[in-house]
Parts: C-alpha cells; structure tokens; sequence
C-alpha cells in the first residue's frame, strides 16, 4: 500500500492545476466561513443582536462552519474528476497496468485519494472553526468541544461526494461530460427528484423518505443551525442518516471497482 | 525451445465485429516474433489481451507456462499502441513513475534516456516532445530494468529514417543479448529486416505462422520472378516466350518481368539468349519477398 500511495504522490506532486484547485477550496473554505461570520455580526449590530445569538458561538460553532462549507461540495469532486480523467485521456490508467498494476491497485488508490481529500477538507474546517470560535467566543457556557461530532459528519459527506465523482468518472470516462454530469445531478438533478418526492408525501410523515437520496442524505446529516430546534422530526435520526451515508459509500465504491474490473481499459 | 508466450484459440467481440477470431500461435524463446497485419487486422487487440488491458471473449494465454498476472508484467517491457505518459511530467518523472510501478530501482534511468537519445531533454515536459521523442520515451520505459521480454507495438511509429534505423537496431541487439522480442507492425520491411519468426493477421484470422525464412520459402517453392532487359525488348520478349520454364512475361518501365519455373535460373536464361544474338544488359533474380508473400496470404486489401 505505501509503494501505491507513493506512486500516487509521483503523480500529483508536480501537477500544479491540482494544487492550484486544493489550495483554493482550503481558501474557499476559510473565505466563506469569514464572510459568514462577518454577516452574522452585522445582523446582530442591526439591532437584533441582544435576540440572537452569535452562530459563532461554540455552541453552535461547529454545525456553522461545517454547514457553510458543504456549499463548497463541487470542488472535491472536480478534484478527483479532473485526477482520474486525466488517466484516462493520458492512457496511463492503461500503462499502469501493463507496467505491472493490477485493476485492483488503480481503483484502491483513487479511494484512498478520496479520502484524503476528505480528511484535508475537514481539517481546513477544523483549523477555521478553531480561530472563528476563539474570535467570536464571548465567554458563554458551551465548550469547544461541543457538537464537534459536526467535522465527522463533514468528512462523511465529502468523502461521499468524492466517491459518487469517482463513480461518474469510471463510468464516463472523459472529464468534460463526467464533470457535467456531476454538476448536474448534485445541483439540480437530486434536488429535483427529492422535491419530487417530497411533494407527494407531502401530508404523510413519510415526506421525509426524500432526505434519503444518496446526496441529500449527507445533507441532511449537516442542516441549518437553529432550523432543527424549529422544525423537528422533518428528519430521520443521525444515526440513521450515518448508516444510510456509509451504505451509499460502500455502494458507489463496489460499482466503481466492479466497473472498471470488468471493461476494457 | 520453450515457448514465451503461448496463445491459444483466442476470440475477442467489439459488439458484432470479431476484432480476433481463434488465433493460436507461441512465441520461441529467444526469437524477435513479428506480428504481421494491415491495420485495422487485430494486432493491438491481440496484445491488449496479452498484457491484461482488454478482456477476451475467449480462449486463452500464457506467459511462461504461467497464466498472465502482475507479478510477470512486471518483467516485461511493453510498448502498446500509443506512448502513455502524464502530459505534465518531465520525461525523467514519467519514467520514475514507471519504474516504481515495476518495482525497479530508478538507477538505470539516465542510462535508458541515453539508448533513446532523450538524455538532453530529461527535464521537458512529456507535453513539449515531438511525435518521435514520445515514442522514444515510450520505447525507453519498456527497457528499464533490463527485461528479457519484450513487446513492441508499432515500436517505429512517428520516427524518422535515421530513429527508425537506430531502433531497428536497437531491437537486433537486444536479441542478440538473448533478449524474446514480440513486435506488431504492418510494415513488412521491418519485418523482414528484424524479425525471425512472424505471424500473419488478417481480419482476426490466424492466416500462418512459423520462422521468416520458412514463410518465405513456400512461396519460393512456387515460382521465382527474373528482371531481364535488351536494347530491343521487343525481340526479347517475343523470344524468351517460347523458352522452357517461361510462364508469363510482362513488359514493364523498360524491363521484363518474367515469372518462371523454380528450375530456371539467370544462368540459364543468359545462356538461352545468347544463343539467340541477343546481349542482355540487365538480368536480376528477385527473391520472392515477404511483401509478396503477404499480399499473396491476404489478398493484398486493407481491412480499413
């Protein structure tokens, strides 16, 4: 595992467009949370301040910066589209395995990347979340620690968009439309069906049954701070949703393996 | 002579064309084996599916005695279709990633890029190569770790004479090291000039197989051709129609090509003529060449 992870590193160590992209999600990541916090103390000097309290706060510190970041969720995915496309339009998804990989070797790799990426995202949110809360903390009763389980729930949801891209990807096989498709389905086409669904379940308890798309499900895992207080029991359980998140991983992963197992490279 | 690789009865489907249909043959240890087609014939399927790349329909092969896995490819040096490199490497990086791939050490790295003349462009990137310094690339990473098999597809694509010369030559002192050669081309001088053993696609079929020499000889056994010429062709060609063993005569750019029994031979001839008056001042046996042959076997159209 260390010499394929190694030979990953040969990869992507000189390729500047992936640094490029990873130094700006880590950016991004920093930006947007800052920019919410800076809107979040303007409210609150509105006037409304003395009502509301900072979202910033670490008693909701970390549901808040997980939340804002997750609208970040198309840059994990042109990473690992951009990475694997590569291979296939280089053809060097084809040399590695003559040169002496097995189809197993390329695929384990590219999980691992994905979960990498994942771990370095949520470190980012982590490293933000730590000097937004020493900022805003004004010396309320909650600790640091508290719903700090948000980040897990973070790289949960990353790691599964990450494996859905790589899905696409395998399945596609050419950048451009794979990277179409991925926004597609994760912008438009998910929200669509899961409205769909909600829509005709709407007078049942079963309208909740639309969270369990294999995007939203991750979603629902991270939702509004405050919002989940208001309206409870919109929601499956987050043990539920853990499990739902973690069969859509596994799943997703298995047809990406079976796929490219299976074709001609 | 123990067989490097051996095929057996192997089928390959795109949809409803059979790119491969039943083709057997195996590889002697130690001979450069060309595999012979026009394009189009199956070459590169043939040896996609050697090298585990494309999956079969059917039949099967072995490497060594051995069915195909990592462990052996490893210990082969592979060219296939195309040079397949990371366009924003340099080639010394690209060959790094190779050779961890194989689980070479990197030492004999600066070496390889010296045997395909790209030593002076290590540090370019793959993107900025010429078509030919992308198939010397390709031709360099399929020597790292010195490996004593080794499949070249096309392995003169894109050069230019004096690159095509220098591989060619390349390819012989490798055999000479004892080195298993298996080499596709449609490019039938190559063949002839490189190869010891070939194989004949065409279609996906299996037309022969066996040592050049030998291919080339049953074609000998059926006629030779002789280039003869006079300063009046004319009276020439009515005589040497009536000569024993002349079967056709054909007048052609200022010589004819006479096609003739195996027991005709251009002393013969020259003494048939003489005995005529006429002085012949051009006479040449031409060895029938594998480009006859081919087109003889394949019925001399492209499969495109």
């Amino acid at each position: 595992m260390r010499n394929l992870l190694n030979i990953e590193w040969l990869k992507i160590k000189n390729y500047r467009a992936f640094w490029i992209l990873m130094v700006l999600y880590v950016i991004a990541i920093i930006g947007s949370n800052v920019i919410a916090y800076t809107i979040n103390n303007q409210v609150r000097e509105s006037g409304a301040g003395s009502l509301v309290p900072s979202l910033y706060n670490y008693s909701t510190l970390w549901n808040m910066t997980t939340f804002v970041s997750t609208f970040l969720f198309l840059f994990p995915g042109l990473l690992i589209i951009n990475n694997i496309g590569n291979e296939f339009s280089f053809k060097t998804s084809r040399q590695n395995v003559i040169d002496g990989w097995n189809r197993q070797h390329f695929i384990t790799v590219k999980l691992v990347f994905a979960v990498v990426i994942s771990a370095v995202a949520t470190l980012a949110v982590f490293a933000t979340g730590l000097i937004l809360g020493t900022v805003a903390s004004d010396g309320a009763s909650s600790s640091m620690m508290n719903d700090i389980h948000y980040l897990f729930y973070f790289f949960l949801q990353t790691l599964l968009y990450c494996i859905v891209a790589i899905f696409i990807i395998i399945w596609i096989r050419r950048s451009g439309l794979a990277i179409g498709i991925y926004f597609a389905y994760s912008l438009v086409i998910e929200n669509l069906i899961s409205g769909f669904i909600f829509w005709g379940l709407r007078h049942s308890d079963n309208s909740r049954f639309s969270t369990l798309l294999p995007l939203q499900s991750s979603d629902s895992l991270i939702r509004t701070p405050k919002l989940k207080d208001v309206m409870p029991g919109q929601n499956f359980s987050d043990t539920v949703l853990i499990v739902v998140v973690l069969a859509y991983i596994v799943f997703f992963s298995w047809l990406s393996y079976r796929n490219f197992l299976k074709r001609d490279l | 002579m123990s067989a490097v690789l051996s095929v057996n009865n192997l089928s390959k489907n795109y949809g409803f064309v059979r790119a491969l249909n039943g083709v057997s043959f195996d590889v002697p240890k130690g001979s450069v084996f060309g595999i012979l087609g026009p394009n189009g014939s199956g070459k590169t399927t043939l040896l996609g599916i050697v090298m585990e790349v494309l999956k079969s329909t059917g039949g099967s092969y072995s490497w060594q005695g051995q069915p195909g896995n990592a462990e052996q490819r490893r210990q082969i040096g592979t060219l296939l279709e195309t040079p397949n490199f990371y366009h924003y490497l340099s080639g010394e990086k690209n060959l790094n990633i190779s050779a961890a791939i194989k689980q070479r050490n990197t030492d004999d790295i600066p070496q390889v890029l010296k045997t395909v003349n790209l030593f002076g462009r290590k540090d370019s990137k793959f993107s900025t190569y010429s078509l030919g310094m992308k198939q010397r690339l390709a031709i360099g990473s399929a020597l790292l770790g010195n490996p004593d098999i080794l499949v070249f597809d096309e392995p003169t694509n894109g050069l230019d004479p004096a690159g095509i010369a220098e591989i060619r030559e390349l390819i012989k002192e490798l055999n000479r090291q004892g080195k298993t050669i298996i080499m596709a081309s449609h490019i039938l001088d190559e063949v002839e000039k490189v190869c010891t053993h070939v194989a004949i696609i065409q279609k996906g079929v299996l037309k022969t197989t066996g040592p050049v020499s030998e291919v080339l000889d049953t074609a000998a056994d059926t006629a030779i051709t002789i280039t003869v010429a006079a300063d009046n062709n004319e009276l020439l060609a009515q005589e040497i129609k009536n000569m024993m063993g002349v079967q056709s005569v054909i007048s052609s750019e200022g010589v004819l090509i006479l096609q003739c029994d195996i027991n005709v031979n251009p002393s013969t001839i020259n003494q048939f003529c003489f005995s005529k008056g006429i002085i012949l001042n051009q006479l040449l046996m031409k060895r029938k060449t594998l480009e006859t042959r081919f087109l003889e076997i394949t019925g001399g159209v492209s499969d495109r």
